[in-house]
């Protein structure tokens, strides 16, 4: 700048010269996000590889898949989650398990077991010759005998375990003395020699089965307990599983990673399955999309919506794509003990005030439309339920005129929600529901553990939106466990919307008992029914599960019981790339 | 061309609300979103509604970045007189007394600047909004303008302490002038301009400030459309709906180096090497 330059112009000459760099740099971040945006690179239209095409099951190779958060536990006594259980399922084995049907059969029992006369004793006959895996904990090779499967149970129902799975063998003779220390055994225990063992329980309990097929009661080697407190570190216990399953813990590198190698003395004898199984933790949502594209990843289960739609509308993917309806049941669950939700007439006019269709549209067709507990593939489900859970404005404004609310309520609703932008945005669509039948909604927005922990005490939280997932396929474990009125605590209930109903508990606790099976399912359909009526939760919808797993991976399927369950999973190899060219010719998204 | 920018903001976000076709906060399903999809359709493909959906909810896109406008303009602006009202008080104060008042006050400075922004932006955001008991957009002005007035306080210090000593303030004195009025009549008219230019740069950061806030889920809450939370909201549907992103973004920016450039012309202009 020279000094003769007039004061004006030499001013707005420097103005200029600073503007300039931003001006530029602007110009070319606009222009590098406009070529960004024509020039996105093609995603490939189909797999990456495909197998080889072996027709005969084989052994071998490494298969990947991944977990959306951090694994809980191994300790099948204290895992209570499914993340944890994708990789529990691999390491151990129950005496009971699920076939791809969905129906209980016996696994490390060698059959069924015998249930008696009065349908109160179990007798289970072990599978002989079943080896825990390779173990320092061992002094050599060790048979599961009927031994570990009552040890098993008893350190699961052990005050000092804190296991969150015990209430559902409280049936079992003996159970109260021995939580309260009194025995040092179950009474309703008996091995009755190496490889028999029968259950007594008090009363007769349909569910006691269903119970037993739980992960919780997947028996566990007492040396391996016994070697780690010694070692003065109990807990370790949760780090270094050891079990009887298809697949041996090799490593956990928290945070990062499980993985598992090739049972090669697992008691179902020629039996294919990969070398080595890796579960990548925190994995979902984008991350997970591009690395299964890649070819990095074996099986995609978290689908973001715009992935998801292009999955669905990509041929080449769909011989490799399940979608398929999950036992998850989703609603809002209204706090009975709580006004305005204490009358019964407010809430039936939520229940018929959401417009689950457009629930539907807004998860893609992956929320579909329910109007009652139970999803369509659990016994006692009811078609035809006459129900009042349905979307329909009129009678939800009739409602409201019927609990006396003609014209809203004027206080407004606090709707406790998780975390996360999805959440708010489902609330948001609800809340506007309500709205137009004069119930106004506040949010507030927790962590996902104050969620939890808030809505289960009574007189907490009066509205917020709820999902159950079954443990096992029985209509109990949703009508019983939601809204008997003994799962009312004053912390952790696990009925939330705190709704009492005697003539409903009565029919609940003749239904777990009753031994015919029509007949049982007649009184869950009689308490479904009441429960629909009675709208302790408006019903929402059941999910949609969409899956996709590589060309290479054989016999996959979804799970009806289990989700992610990779223990039957074999690889075609070697894995063979595909051209990119191969989809773009003639194919159309 | 900083003061273009910066009048056409200010107007938009003042006539925010009277421009909008739509209520913000109003669900358009049949009109705005896919029903295949569950996408919101694009700008010109649903008619009524220029710039389209904003989201899966199908709210009209046009009508919320216009009153998202009014809400990050206003955050922008009140907390920028907050931090104002505080800095300049205290900058004046402490330079102009001293001594220990001027101590206490600079050390008081510090204070604030070693308190991790965020974490109180958190703490008070959950204290105050969840427990409901302040209108959500009040606390965000005084989250931003509560930590924010050092350097202004810092600034006005500096320049009072050296209007102090000039013959124009030493000759008000001698003539028996209360300090309120040397304070308020004398040395603020003096200090004055790099002041506003700082308060305009000041404008830029908060409107930075306030939309990182809402992207984080700390700022202005549902339906209230600020342009930071719809920046979050539409984070997750990049892929398909990338103008959702992008146009409120670009505003960000435009506001953002509108109020940079009008703020150095002013330093510029008030600069006295110049």
């Amino acid at each position: 700048m020279t000094p003769s330059t007039p004061r004006s112009r030499r001013h707005a000459e420097g103005a200029l010269r600073r503007a300039l760099p931003g001006v530029l740099l602007t110009l070319a971040a606009v222009c590098c996000g406009a070529y960004a945006l024509t020039h996105i690179p093609e995603r490939p239209q189909g797999p990456r590889y495909v197998g080889a095409g072996n027709a005969t099951p084989r052994t071998g190779g490494t298969f990947v898949f991944g977990a959306g958060s951090d694994l809980h536990s191994l300790d099948p006594h204290i895992a209570y989650d499914a993340n944890s259980y994708m990789a529990i399922r691999l390491v151990f084995d129950g005496l009971l398990d699920y076939d791809e049907q969905g129906q209980m059969v016996p696994s490390l029992a060698s059959a069924m077991p015998e249930v008696s006369e009065d349908g109160r004793t179990f007798t289970f006959h072990l599978r002989e010759g079943v080896l825990f895996h390779e173990s320092p904990v061992f002094d050599g090779p060790r048979e599961l005998v009927a031994e570990d499967v009552r040890w098993s149970l008893e350190r699961l129902l052990h005050p000092d375990t804190g296991s969150p799975g015990v209430s559902f063998f409280a049936r079992l003779r003996g159970f109260d003395d021995f939580r309260a220390g009194r025995t040092p055994h179950i009474a309703g225990i008996d091995v009755r020699g190496r490889y028999e063992v029968a259950f007594t329980l008090d009363q007769a309990d349909q569910t006691f089965l269903s119970a037993m097929a739980m992960v919780f009661a997947y028996p566990v080697p007492h040396e391996n307990y016994e070697h780690h407190i010694a070692q003065g570190d109990p807990g370790a216990v949760e780090r270094n599983p050891v079990g009887t399953g298809p697949f041996v813990f090799e490593a956990w590198e928290r945070g990062v990673q499980l993985t598992f190698t090739r049972n090669k003395r697992y008691w179902e004898r020629n039996r294919p399955n990969p070398d080595r199984m890796v579960l990548i933790e925190q994995l979902s949502g984008e991350t997970a999309v591009g690395r299964f594209s890649n070819g990095d990843l074996d099986v995609l289960t978290s689908l973001p919506a715009v992935h998801y739609l292009f999955f669905k509308h990509a041929p080449a993917w769909a011989p490799y794509m399940a979608e398929e309806p999950e036992a998850t049941i989703r609603g809002l669950c209204m706090n009975t003990g709580m006004a305005p939700f204490d009358n019964v007439h407010v809430r039936r006019a939520v229940a018929a005030a959401i417009d689950r269709e457009a629930m539907r549209v807004m998860a893609q067709g992956r929320a579909l439309p329910a109007g009652q507990i139970l999803p369509p593939m659990i016994p006692g489900y009811d078609p035809g339920l006459p129900s009042l859970q349905r979307y329909d404005l009129a009678r939800a404004q009739e409602e409201m005129r019927l609990a006396g609310y003609p014209n809203g309520i004027e206080e407004p609703v606090t709707a406790w929600i998780g975390e996360g932008q999805g959440s708010l945005v489902a609330a948001q669509l609800w809340g506007a529901n309500l709205e137009r039948i004069g119930i106004h909604v506040e949010y507030r927005q927790v962590a996902f553990s104050v969620y939890l922990e808030e809505t289960g005490k009574p007189g907490q939280a009066q509205l917020f939106p709820s999902a159950w997932n079954m443990d096992f396929p029985d209509p109990s474990n949703f009508l019983e466990i939601l809204f008997h009125s003994q799962n009312i605590h004053p912390t952790a209930s696990e009925n939330r919307s705190f709704y009492r109903n005697p003539e409903l508990d009565a029919l609940l606790d003749q239904a777990r008992g009753e031994p015919d099976r029509e007949r049982r399912l007649a009184l869950y359909r009689q308490a479904n029914d009441i429960v629909s009526r009675d709208a302790p939760w408006a019903f929402l919808s059941n999910d949609l599960g969409a899956e996709l797993w590589q060309p290479y991976v054989m016999n996959y399927r979804p799970h009806p019981v289990w989700s992610n369950d990779y223990r039957n999973v074999w690889l075609d190899l070697p894995r063979v790339r595909v051209a990119d060219s191969t989809y773009t010719e003639g194919a159309t998204p | 061309m900083g003061a273009l920018l910066v009048s056409v903001i200010t107007l938009t976000g003042l006539l925010g609300p009277v421009l909008a076709p739509h209520d913000p906060a109003e669900q358009f399903r049949e009109a705005l979103i896919d029903p295949d999809t569950g996408l919101p359709l694009g700008p010109g493909e649903a008619q009524g509604h220029l710039l389209g959906g904003d989201g899966p909810l199908g709210r009209d896109e046009l009508s919320r970045l216009l009153h998202g406008a009014t809400v990050s303009m206003s955050v922008a602006y009140l907390a920028t007189g907050l931090a104002l009202l505080i800095g300049v008080a205290i900058g004046l104060l402490s330079g102009y007394f001293q001594g220990w008042l001027d101590l206490g006050a600079m050390r008081f400075v510090d204070l604030v600047l070693s308190m991790p922004f965020l974490l109180i932006a958190i703490v008070l955001q959950k204290v105050w909004v969840v427990e409901g008991t302040v209108a959500p957009l009040l606390v965000l002005c005084v989250i931003l303008g509560g930590l924010s007035w050092t350097t202004l306080a810092r600034v006005t210090r500096a320049k009072t302490m050296e209007a102090r000593s000039q013959e124009y303030v030493q000759a008000a004195q001698a003539l028996g002038v209360s300090h309120a009025r040397i304070l308020v009549r004398h040395i603020l008219p003096n200090i004055a301009g790099p002041i506003i230019a700082l308060a305009t740069l000041m404008v830029a950061r908060m409107i930075i400030a306030e939309s990182a806030l809402s992207f984080l889920g700390l700022g202005v809450r549902p339906p209230t459309a600020s342009w930071g939370s719809m920046l979050s909201e539409s984070e997750s549907l990049k892929i398909a709906a990338p103008h959702l992103l992008l146009v409120p973004a670009a505003l960000i920016a435009t506001a953002v180096f509108g109020f940079n450039l009008f703020g150095e012309g002013l330093r510029d202009a008030f600069d006295p090497k110049e």
